[in-house]
């Protein structure tokens, strides 16, 4: 449709119903314009409120400089009929509603004139009489559409073709907030809207400022943060514009904006418990009291600057700490406390002290001067086991009596004999004397059987691993490959019979001590450190090795799987290694005599002691 | 009442009907118009051949600056039925052979009682609507309410010909016949199997062709 509205003079005349159809044109005559066009509709319609119904046909329009069309309609609910017999006017109210007016029969008020008024495309319909029917309502069915004029689509006389254009402005409302509202925080804006021809949508102002960009969709709303606006009083407005950008605004809503100060104090926390210069050990629980101007959201504890747990929401606020999984020594508790807002608040540190003594077997230490030091599963000193050789003591191992061997090197210090094996009883006395005979190089390591046979692994001149009955008599002798330094470390496999040593290079050896046959390497790779030195044979079938740089842990079939180190120990010297059989191992380094304890699934360091700060810590063994 | 400004409304007898009317002196290179509406029409085959009548036909456009109405109140067809308030409008909106402009028909009526074959057919509305602009498909409409045939409620699909079989009879729902130029919408199209009766309600055609 392109033929633009009728009159503003016929718009206000229809708008007021107080003129009908040959008072219109009338009126439409004097001003001489008239749409050049056409309009036809058909339906069924509800024309009351208690549910009566109409049917309706009509057309009307301007053709060859006559008014044109024609009408038929039905009132089901008056049983009135209305024939149109003359159409003497067409008007428009809007560039798409048109007014249809015309000479009518009818069979219950005789003789009448009538107007129609209709929109493109609008589903509603109005019929009015002379004699003051009027009916209008929703299109129950049907269709009513206007048609551009055509060449012969030419005005009666006196008329131009020509339609004033669309004056009448879009209203709206403001439905939300309501007037006097206290607003805060976000919230929407909405409006109804409407206009005769059609909305291009709704401008939402604040104190006569834009809010927001145009809503051009139904139903109309913006978003309000309210936070941009002072507290006080504001006025919201909005503003609807039609296709033809008349403008009307909505009756002004007085709000009062009340928002909260931004919240910049940070929350405070103080840690309750443990108290600054505790001893702590085992599982504590670590609590904090906090507390802000508006609300704490959460603490956060942590243990040297790293979290402890999660965030606690709830007061009262507290983590569970297990100080097993923290080293023994000096730690900083702090905790922070957060608001909703954003502000962190951190209490002042705590130091404590972590002590957990680990329980497990007492664990022995062999040190060069040819002493033992025994000490407790945390490394407590209890006593040192001091015999009659001075000849370094390279290793220690307990028979199923629990008495403690120390096989002893030649001596180095004047007097003292070497080259021999002492045994402590359970008790540490050295009451059962030396053991075995004719060790013609340094005696290393000893190892048992089921029989309670020994075996003594050498480290130099022959290398050959010795065998002795329980008493100490010898029963055989073992000429085993050897390569850098004979048997150093010898254990035995708990079939009796699989003898694994190490000779201070980059493999375990295997030799069947039943059969007398050399067996294949246990290692399917060259072990990582540089120099293996003593064997451990893990109750998995794996072994520990103290490989030098490293600690090395093979699994059953001979693979590398682990390795274990300190990176701040010096020297890297790992000479000495045995398990606890609680998932953690004691090993030793040579060069400092620092002894640490690994778990053997981490690799963390759960304990450790310094044995010696002069003498070198040789080898380690545990009494299982 | 039978009127309109220059339509042949009311009871008109027609032995054929022609669907297309050109402008007259229009040559083949000339773009036509063609557009007309019918309420109701009914062919009935008697024993002295067939007779066809329309209620509420517009008649065919003459031109491309035509536009034609009828109206009637009420009307009916002996031994066929009637209905009331029918309305059919055919108007060219043709100016300049520009695109959107269009000839669009529609044709409507309310209250339909039908008796074809003995069977009762109603319908409170009827409506079919036919556009064809210019540079563009031809469309159509069709809006049918309440249909019932003896009194059983037919639930229509929306969907284009639906039809509707009973014994002697047939109805097509939305009926649509398109051709190069143009469409036809027929709401509701009830024929005899026999061929003996055949009534169109609710009919809208629109064309534009060389």
């Amino acid at each position: 449709m392109s033929k633009p509205a009728c009159s503003r003079l016929l718009l206000a005349l229809a708008a007021l119903g107080l003129v009908m159809a040959g008072g219109l044109f009338e009126a439409a005559r004097a001003q001489g314009q008239c749409p050049c066009d056409s309009m036809s509709g058909a339906g069924k319609a509800s024309i009351t409120t208690s549910g009566g119904k109409a049917s309706f046909g009509f057309t009307g329009g301007v053709k060859q400089g006559s008014f044109w069309g024609d009408l038929t309609y039905k009132d089901y609910d008056l049983g009135l009929t209305v024939e149109g017999t003359a159409v003497t006017g067409y008007a428009a109210t809007s560039p798409n509603t048109r007014i249809i007016s015309g000479s009518a029969r009818t069979n219950l008020y005789g003789d009448r004139t009538y107007r129609i008024t209709a929109t493109d495309g609008r589903t509603t319909f109005q019929i009015d009489l002379d004699n003051g029917y009027s009916r209008q309502g929703p299109l129950l069915s049907g269709k009513i559409t206007l048609h551009d004029g055509n060449r012969k689509s030419t005005p009666p006389p006196g008329y131009t073709c020509g339609i004033p254009p669309d004056a009448t402005p879009p209203t709206a409302t403001i439905v939300s907030p309501g007037p006097g509202s206290t607003v805060s925080g976000s919230t929407m804006v909405s409006a109804n809207a409407s206009d005769d021809v059609g909305l291009a949508g709704v401008q939402f102002e604040l104190d006569g400022a834009p809010l927001g960009a145009e809503d051009t969709a139904a139903p109309y709303s913006v978003p309000w943060n309210t936070a941009t606006a002072a507290n006080g009083s504001h006025t919201l407005t909005a503003v609807a514009r039609d296709t033809s950008n008349n403008t009307g605004a909505s009756s002004p809503v007085a709000v009062t904006v009340s928002n909260a100060p931004p919240d910049t104090t940070p929350p405070t926390v103080t840690i309750t418990s443990p108290s600054s210069g505790s001893v702590v050990s085992s599982v504590i629980t670590v609590a904090a009291s906090a507390s802000d101007n508006v609300g704490v959201t959460g603490v956060q504890f942590k243990l040297d600057g790293a979290p402890l747990g999660g965030e606690d929401t709830a007061a009262p606020y507290s983590a569970s700490w297990d100080t097993r999984t923290a080293s023994n020594g000096s730690h900083t508790l702090t905790a922070v406390a957060r608001d909703a807002a954003g502000n962190t608040g951190a209490s002042s540190p705590v130091a404590v002290t972590v002590l957990n003594v680990l329980t497990g077997p007492d664990v022995f230490v062999a040190l060069t001067n040819g002493q033992v030091q025994w000490r407790n599963s945390d490394g407590l000193l209890l006593r040192v086991l001091v015999g009659t050789s001075a000849g370094q003591a390279s290793s220690l191992n307990f028979d199923s009596a629990r008495n403690l061997y120390v096989p002893h090197w030649y001596n180095t210090v004047g007097g003292l004999p070497g080259n021999t094996i002492e045994r402590f009883d359970a008790n540490g006395n050295l009451i059962l004397g030396t053991f075995g005979s004719g060790y013609n190089c340094d005696p290393s390591s000893v190892t048992f059987d089921p029989a309670g046979n020994a075996y003594v692994g050498q480290a130099d001149c022959t290398g050959d691993i010795l065998k002795f009955g329980p008493g100490g008599d010898p029963s055989a002798s073992f000429d085993v490959p050897v390569t850098q330094r004979g048997t150093d470390h010898i254990d035995l496999a708990a079939d009796g019979c699989t003898m694994f040593y190490a000779s201070r290079d980059k493999n375990i050896y295997r030799y069947n001590v039943c059969t007398h046959t050399v067996l294949p390497n246990f290692n399917l790779q060259p072990l990582p450190g540089t120099s293996a030195f003593h064997v451990r044979i893990l109750p998995d079938r794996g072994v520990l090795v103290a490989d030098y740089e490293v600690i090395t842990r093979l699994d059953a079939a001979g693979n590398v799987v682990q390795t274990y180190d300190v990176p701040s120990e010096a020297g890297h010297f790992w000479g000495g290694v045995d398990f606890v059989g609680d998932g953690t191992f004691w090993a030793s380094n040579g060069y400092t005599s620092h002894v640490f304890r690994f778990n053997i699934v981490t690799g963390a360091v759960v304990s450790s002691f310094i044995a010696s700060t002069d003498l070198t810590a040789a080898g380690v063994a545990v009494r299982r | 009442m039978t009127k309109a400004s220059d339509a042949r409304s009311g009871l008109v007898a027609l032995a054929a009907l022609a669907l297309l009317a050109s402008a007259p002196g229009a040559s083949a290179q000339t773009p036509t118009t063609s557009g007309r509406a019918t309420a109701m029409q009914a062919t009935v085959t008697g024993p002295l051949g067939p007779t066809t009548t329309a209620l509420g036909s517009t008649g065919g456009l003459v031109d491309d600056g035509d536009a034609r109405t009828a109206a009637l109140l009420t009307g009916s067809i002996p031994s066929v039925g009637g209905a009331n308030v029918l309305h059919a409008a055919t108007i060219s909106s043709i100016e300049g052979w520009n695109p959107g402009e269009d000839v669009t028909s529609e044709a409507s009526l309310a209250d339909l009682v039908l008796t074809v074959a003995g069977n009762a057919i109603s319908a409170s509305f009827a409506m079919a609507q036919a556009r064809a602009p210019v540079g563009a498909a031809a469309t159509g409409s069709c809006s049918l309410q309440e249909l019932a045939v003896n009194g059983v409620p037919i639930a229509t699909s929306g969907a284009e010909s639906q039809t509707v079989s009973i014994p002697g009879l047939r109805l097509v729902i939305n009926e649509v016949q398109r051709t190069a130029s143009g469409i036809t919408v027929n709401g509701l199209h009830v024929t005899t199997l026999d061929g003996a009766v055949d009534v169109v309600v609710a009919s809208a055609t629109a064309a534009i062709g060389q």
